[in-house]
């Protein structure tokens, strides 16, 4: 349930430098089929529609962030049954994240598996095993999704998580999707795994793109490109959106849970993963196309 | 009745009451009246200006607007001999670096000012609710010890729903530091984003902030004074601005800050928010 096709050309070394990215890595999204709704019906009927396409038990990945809050909020809104899965570094150097997902389970009664991971050797050795397997990112998170995404897949259960928000970046004044080949790792590790976990909730359907880029605040926006100049992975409107919606959601900084490791093991890590993949580049695609394939412009 | 040349404030039987002036002129957007806001205080005064650096992006957007205007000023930065606040103002020094700017470091003993160091303002008769406050006052005795014009970057609105209304907080808690000003003679600015009516008006002139104050919803739950919308409109007109994580300068201190605030609401009960709404100020303003 991805609402976009998508196709890496892995073309060799000798070859893909002649190459642009666009060549490369396609991305086409699926052309909206129904009338659609406002955004909060459009998230509701997402997560029944996913819950209705598993009869596995469902575990949430929940990090402590607004997205995957976000979900768990519109399961039991839903009353769709479910677990919380939060994957803990050892030396506690991403409790400061962590910690509103233990609380959030804890006041609504969320049953919540913790899974203890030694951050420095999973993000310098661990993701070797992946690589091997032929999975390429220069973003160590990648990793840590294939790891939710088998940790789950041997429990039993259906992986869900909260990926997919759309963040707009302004490139040459026009708005923007960032998008790189590292972004589909967990759906060809789905795909090859014959798994149909979804951890890209707010990628689920054209209709739910549509409802999201349909917002008053989202549509002015998408009005000034000055907005979205040097814009970085968070997404102020989207905050702003999620806390209008959910007003009792604790508000809180934006947190990659990887803060504490991001100099010692992120960045260097993250450094040479660049060197040995460097055909892995971003792709940005202007907004206006996106509505174009949506069908919406 | 105490004036300012954007607001005016008195305390008349018990209660607390705050009114904004009309605008004068034409507005102009939001980057343009921070331009003039500067010009005006560099025009106001001959005394050197130190502009207090928190290492947030307020401050930084005056400084930038005072290197495009070619006003000289000095940064200033309070540092936390503890090192406990240099998450926050080590965007600050970033900046005096990356612009050349000409700035002095005051060392500040934290965990003793915020505990023992307060008291003497107290005694002087100065009633808050937050230690915030007391700072402010220690900034601008610092300055005028300097022989300088300080500013401090605050006073944009910061907008919470009260009772289905949009509302902001200008109650009693807001003007002690104001009141050691004027007790002092000193003409420093404490609340750069309402120095004038134009400029305050020109936030909410702000496509975002427009089309936010239109829905209640925006604002149920900015209580912790998080206001998104206002680093989305820096960003927006300062793009080469770095973004950062918004933080108060106390996270280091948490504990001391919240044991002498809880202590402060203790000895000064009288404080309480006054939620004045927005419809309400922009019609004193006249937008």
């Amino acid at each position: 349930m991805i609402a976009f096709d998508y196709n890496y050309q892995n073309l060799p070394n000798s070859v893909w430098p002649n190459t642009n990215i666009n060549q490369r890595f396609r991305i086409q999204f699926k052309p909206v089929t129904r009338t659609v709704n406002n955004w909060k019906e459009e998230l509701l009927i997402s997560i029944r529609n996913i819950s209705e396409s598993t009869d596995k038990p469902i575990y949430l990945c929940m990090s402590g962030g607004i997205d995957s809050e976000v979900v768990a909020r519109l399961l039991i809104e839903s009353q769709i049954k479910f677990k919380a899965l939060t994957v803990k570094h050892k030396k506690g150097t991403n409790y400061n994240d962590t910690s509103y997902a233990d609380r959030f389970c804890k006041e609504n009664n969320i049953e919540q598996i913790s899974v203890s991971i030694d951050a420095e050797h999973f993000f310098t050795k661990g993701i070797e095993k992946y690589i091997a397997q032929g999975y390429r990112s220069t973003n160590i998170y990648h990793y840590l999704q294939l790891f939710m995404l088998e940790t789950i897949e041997n429990l039993g259960g259906f992986a869900l998580g909260g990926a997919g928000e759309l963040v707009f970046y302004t490139v040459e004044d026009q708005i923007c999707l960032k998008m790189n080949p590292s972004y589909i790792l967990g759906m060809e590790w789905c795909r090859n795994n014959n798994a149909g976990h979804n951890l890209w909730f707010f990628h689920s359907s054209p209709e739910l793109y549509c409802s999201y880029l349909n917002l008053d605040v989202v549509k002015l926006l998408l009005k000034d490109p000055r907005y979205f100049v040097n814009h970085h992975y968070a997404s102020n409107e989207k905050k702003i959106i999620y806390h209008q919606h959910w007003p009792e959601m604790i508000k809180r900084e934006k947190a990659s849970g990887f803060e504490n490791i991001q100099k010692n093991i992120r960045n260097p890590v993250e450094t040479e993963l660049r060197k040995r993949f460097p055909d892995l580049q971003d792709l940005f695609i202007p907004v206006s196309m996106m509505k174009q394939n949506l069908g919406v412009e | 009745m105490n004036t300012l040349s954007n607001f005016d404030y008195s305390y008349i039987d018990g209660k607390f009451i705050m009114s904004y002036k009309h605008i004068t002129r034409e507005l102009q957007s939001w980057d343009k009246e921070i331009d003039n806001t500067s010009l005006a205080i560099a025009n106001s005064t001959n005394k050197p200006i130190y502009l207090c650096m928190s290492g947030g992006i307020d401050s930084e957007v005056v400084a930038l607007s005072f290197i495009k205007n070619k006003i000289p000023f000095i940064g200033i930065i309070f540092q936390h001999e503890s090192g406990t606040n240099y998450y926050d103002i080590v965007y600050a020094h970033d900046f005096c670096k990356k612009y050349q700017v000409n700035h002095l470091i005051i060392y500040l003993k934290e965990y003793e000012f915020f505990t023992t160091g307060i008291e003497k303002y107290i005694s002087q008769g100065y009633q808050s609710d937050t230690i915030g406050k007391y700072m402010q006052m220690f900034i601008f005795e610092t300055v005028e010890k300097l022989g300088g014009c300080a500013i401090i970057c605050g006073g944009e609105p910061v907008f919470n729903t009260i009772n289905n209304e949009i509302c902001i907080d200008r109650g009693l808690g807001y003007v002690p530091t104001l009141e050691w000003l004027k007790n002092n003679n000193a003409t420093h600015h404490l609340y750069f984003f309402e120095h004038n009516p134009e400029i305050y008006a020109s936030y909410y002139k702000e496509p975002l902030v427009d089309l936010m104050l239109k829905n209640p919803d925006y604002f149920r739950s900015n209580y912790e004074n998080k206001s998104t919308e206002k680093m989305m409109i820096h960003h927006k007109y300062w793009p080469e601005m770095r973004r950062r994580p918004k933080f108060n300068g106390y996270e280091g201190i948490d504990n001391v800050r919240i044991q002498s605030n809880v202590k402060l609401r203790g000895m000064f009960p009288h404080i309480q928010p006054n939620w004045v709404p927005v419809t309400q100020i922009k019609q004193q303003l006249g937008v």
